[in-house]
């Protein structure tokens, strides 16, 4: 059976007196059921509240009795009658003046959405806790201090001491793996996750099962390689069928079969990441094969969970915990550590709480996260500057209203609390549209926020933190823009007001939107500025000198992982790769690097100049690559001295390398760097090192960050190697095509050399950019709020010019009929535009002096504190205000002295 | 007992339940006005008017049994009373002598 709307239902029961109570309601609902039955739940429940409305609203207006008031006040209970009647006179008055309206709502729901769609990043980011059993005694373990990475085989020995300390742990790492057979790649993100993973969380499979310890053996447990996917993937590949469980799905060529589908609300412990499908941690073996890392005593990929023993804190652990730790480092010590060892043993274990999981993301993003949080609240506080003072104006207007019900008996407080409805009712509606805009706004940033590999996935749905949140700024929004007009439009004197309408000379009561404006203008600079200083590091880092030219450079990653060629071949396998491609019309040139730009890779390692200037310890290490002849013509970066490597530097003939300007400088001085020895130090027991000539010298090239200076950088050749990682990158230059164009023959001429090789293309371009993500947004957001401020300290300013003009008419005729010249009319109030717009200014200059230093760190290129910014800024404001002022100042020139005084007698 | 004239709904009211017979509540009395007079009638006026009629002695109610079918809600019967009629009459009288020879001339200013 249909039930009339709750909400409805519960309004009435408040509001309506108990008496009466009863026999109204039953007569609603018998008709309510009759209309359900003719025209549907729907019309009819529309129908209950338009029913709803007209009843209290009916007696409301006439008979009060009818409806619960004194009595129910008198326990104390919510007066919802009054409040009602308040709410429903707003509506009506709103809808009275609905251009008013229209303004108010929009710049409300414009600054309330922007507030919200940060704070619902900011929640799905930083505050919300996993949805897993009780998340608030999870606790995340590091490996010392800050390092989060721990390596199989000391994993393998917390897993079998866990109940010791913990209530049960977890490890997981996030990972790429490829669905595709042969050539190019499909990836989707993985998960690699121990048996008690699900468990633990306490994440029960919604279809199927989850893993078991005995699925986490090596190579797969009882059932083989087993997978749980998620609810998403479920969804998206196999479009929710019923008969998923069982089916088998190849992950990098490794069969495995589907035993469960994770809950939907479920994305992973990182956030930020979400997986499409889990494997046991065991099944590694499987996919790395000969390269396989489980027993890879420093590759640090796993991160740990751990659960708390009731009542136990964090110290407690961390105490027990670190009394493990010598037990669980001898048992798992790296051979290849050398003197580094005693780190090894003595770096000690840490834990962190982790209700909200982890999260990279979270790092990275919640300096700007804030910086924004700061921004949108700026610009709402601009909105409520300007529906205050449009209150204000409105207030003038509706004295002789006021007056009349003051006259006729109405408290002050009745009228304020009129008056107040009225903004809570504004802002009210602003923030429902305004939570639409949020919704659609946060989708849009996290889209913003995904590059193609690395996409970003939040759980953004509205909680209550959001609502609540929302909730929050709408009233005090409200609060805000409407207390002092509700103050100011109450203190009238009946009998002054009632009077033909007061005509004030100096325009009394614009002292308060004065200072509004100034405030307004103020903050606006603010904005402006921060807005100038986004833009300018984006743009200074989006133009930055490279040292290459990222165009027409497509870059394949070719990941020899499955192919059947040995590893002591791969060498040669890539020499052939790259001539392959370089033959293909259309490619000018082509070469292979372990290493490309931006990529999110490095590799790093000390080198020594025996005859160099002395260098503290942590100044030997360089950057380094590998790299093929005609890598740095390919790239386009200008060798300066000596030469390219050639294929005549092979691993016979003696050991070179190439080095760029800022190795030159730091570690050279003034020597000259060709012919000059390095050396690379090796760990004891490991054979001599063999020492390397500097032949060339290139031009520094952004290296990993395009916000960092180009570190010290060594390259070393191919061809001259003895062993080959499984993967390497071929960077192919097209002579006028677009980059991406190449792909398909690109995977015909390599496929045709090797059917197992999975390739992923990726537009040098396109790297570039997905590094300046973070930057892009901020100079993005910043920009578009910048320009919101201005346009509302814009229409802030005509706003009340306009005003004072309009109040003023009659002193300006009176100026202008004893021979006062238009212009000097214009002048005066120009003038008072221009103080209002300096006073504004000049608060703004020094507030953003401030604030520029809790900036700095996001900016690249500029001082937070620069001065071309900061004049831009405000000679933009000035102009903006101006050309607000302009029209009124016209308006009160060309005035007709004659008309009003016929109007305005 | 005719201490003021009745108001115009007031007078549909004390119709509907001439025409209702002998008791009456809120949703039969709702739909009489509504369909006979073919417009949407303001329930809140209808509820006031029948409050009215009563503290004017013109309308008596008694609570009712409680019914599965209204949400288990009791209802209120109405019932004309003597004066209640003897009021429609006074009304009726009034009305039809200020409407007297005055149809056919509104029907002229009509055309």
């Amino acid at each position: 059976v249909t039930q009339p709307p709750g909400l409805a239902l519960r309004w009435l029961e408040r509001s309506l007196h108990p008496d009466e109570r009863d026999e109204l309601l039953g007569d609603l609902q018998e008709q309510f059921e009759r209309r359900v039955t003719l025209e549907g739940p729907r019309r009819a429940r529309r129908w209950y509240w338009r029913q709803t409305f007209g009843l209290l609203w009916g007696f409301a207006r006439v008979r009060r009795d009818l409806i619960s008031t004194t009595h129910e006040r008198r326990r104390g209970r919510w007066a919802a009658s009054t409040v009602a009647l308040d709410w429903m006179y707003a509506w009506r008055s709103l809808r009275a003046s609905p251009s008013f309206a229209l303004v108010a709502i929009l710049s409300l729901a414009l600054g309330i959405g922007a507030n919200a769609a940060i704070f619902s990043l900011v929640d799905g980011l930083m505050l919300r806790t996993l949805p897993v059993r009780a998340p608030d005694r999870l606790v995340h373990l590091l490996v010392s201090k800050d390092n989060n990475g721990w390596t199989n085989p000391l994993w393998e020995q917390i897993r079998d001491h866990q109940h010791e300390v913990f209530d049960g742990a977890v490890a997981w790492s996030m990972e790429r793996f490829n669905l595709a057979s042969s050539g190019p790649t499909e990836l989707v993100d993985g998960m690699y996750a121990s048996g008690g993973f699900f468990d633990v969380l306490g994440v029960p499979a919604i279809v199927g099962r989850t893993f078991t310890p005995r699925d986490d053996e090596r190579g797969g447990g009882p059932d083989g390689p087993v997978a749980v996917i998620s609810y998403a993937f479920w969804q998206r590949r196999f479009g929710g069928a019923g008969d998923v469980i069982g089916r088998s799905i190849a992950l990098e060529r490794v069969p495995f079969t589907i035993i469960g589908v994770a809950p939907p609300l479920f994305l992973g412990p990182s956030v930020g990441e979400a997986f499409d499908i889990a494997v046991p941690i065991g099944t590694e073996a499987l996919i790395g094969g000969r390269d396989s890392i489980l027993d890879a005593r420093s590759s640090w990929w796993l991160d740990v969970l751990a659960r708390l023993k009731p009542g136990q804190t964090v110290d407690d652990a961390e105490r027990v915990f670190r009394g493990m730790q010598p037990i669980l480092r001898q048992a798992t010590l790296p051979a290849d550590w050398g003197s580094q060892i005693s780190f090894y043993l003595k770096d000690p274990f840490s834990i962190v709480a982790a209700s909200t999981g982890t999260s990279d993301l979270r790092m990275r993003y919640e300096r700007p996260l804030e910086t924004l949080m700061v921004v949108v609240g700026l610009v709402l506080l601009i909105a409520c500057a300007n529906i205050a003072n449009l209150l204000l104006a409105r207030a003038v207007a509706r004295r002789r209203e006021l007056s009349i019900r003051q006259a006729l008996g109405a408290s002050r407080w009745a009228l304020a609390r009129q008056l107040l409805s009225e903004s809570l009712l504004l802002s009210g509606v602003g923030a429902l549209v305004g939570l639409l805009v949020a919704r659609w706004g946060s989708a849009l940033l996290v889209h913003q926020l995904s590059s193609r590999p690395n996409g970003v996935v939040l759980d953004l749905s509205l909680d209550w933190r959001v609502l609540g949140f929302t909730a929050l700024v709408a009233i005090a929004t409200a609060v805000l823009f409407g207390t002092a007009p509700a103050l100011r439009a109450t203190r009238v004197d009946p009998n002054e007001a009632l009077k033909a309408h007061g005509r004030g000379v100096s325009g009394q009561g614009a002292g308060l939107s004065q200072a509004l404006v100034i405030a307004q203008v103020a903050v606006s600079l603010l904005l402006i500025v921060a807005a100038g200083l986004f833009v300018r590091t984006f743009t200074t880092l989006a133009t930055r000198d490279l040292g290459f030219s990222p165009e027409r450079v497509l870059v394949v990653n070719v990941d020899a992982a499955r192919s059947t060629i040995a590893p002591a071949d791969r060498g040669s396998l890539y020499e052939r790769l790259r001539q392959a491609v370089a033959a293909l019309p259309g490619v000018t040139l082509a070469a292979a690097s372990t290493v490309t730009p931006v990529s999110g890779w490095m590799w790093g390692s000390p080198v020594d100049v025996p005859d160099g200037p002395p260098q503290a310890p942590r100044e030997r290490g360089v950057y380094l690559n590998l790299v093929t002849p005609d890598w740095f013509k390919t790239y386009g970066t200008a060798i300066v001295a000596g030469r390219d490597f050639t294929s005549r530097d092979t691993p016979s003939s003696p050991m070179v390398t190439i080095v760029n300007e800022t190795f030159v400088h730091r570690r050279l001085g003034h020597l000259n760097p060709i012919g000059r020895r390095l050396t690379r130090p090796t760990r004891p027991g490991d054979p001599l090192p063999t020492p390397l000539e500097i032949v060339g010298v290139v031009a520094d090239a952004v290296y990993a960050n395009v916000r960092e200076a180009v570190p010290p950088t060594m390259y070393l050749a191919v061809g001259q190697q003895k062993a080959w990682a499984s993967a390497i990158s071929v960077s192919v230059r097209t002579a006028a095509l677009a980059p991406g164009s190449l792909t398909k023959s690109v995977t015909a001429a390599i496929g045709g050399i090797d059917p197992d090789l999975s390739l992923t293309f990726r537009p040098l371009a396109d790297q570039v950019s997905a590094s300046l993500i973070q930057e892009r947004m901020l100079a993005m957001l910043s920009g578009f709020f910048g320009l919101l401020a201005l346009v509302l300290a814009g229409l802030g300013l005509y706003g009340v010019t306009s005003y004072v003009v309009n109040r003023r008419r009659a002193e300006m005729g009176i100026r202008l009929a004893l021979g006062a010249q238009p212009g000097a009319v214009l002048r005066l109030v120009l003038r008072r535009v221009a103080l209002l717009l300096l006073g504004g200014i000049g608060c703004g200059a020094a507030l953003s002096l401030w604030a520029s230093r809790y900036v700095s760190t996001l900016l690249y290129g500029l001082e937070p504190r620069d001065p071309s910014t900061l004049i831009t800024a405000g000679v933009l404001l000035l102009t903006i205000g101006a050309l607000a002022g302009w029209a009124p100042a016209r308006r009160a020139a060309s005035l007709d002295p004659a008309r009003v005084f016929r109007e305005d007698p | 007992m005719s201490r003021s004239a009745l108001g115009e709904l007031e007078h549909l009211v004390l119709l509907a339940f001439v025409r209702l017979g002998d008791e009456s509540y809120g949703v039969p009395i709702l739909d009489e006005i509504a369909t006979r007079t073919g417009r949407p009638v303001s329930r809140a006026a209808v509820y006031i008017a029948l409050r009215r009629l009563e503290a004017k002695g013109l309308l008596r109610s008694r609570l009712g049994e409680a019914t599965p079918e209204r949400g288990g809600r009791a209802k209120r019967y109405f019932r004309i009373t003597r004066a209640g009629l003897r009021q429609l009459q006074v009304s009726r009288e009034a009305l039809v002598r200020m409407w007297d020879q005055i149809e056919a001339r509104l029907e002229r200013g009509r055309s």
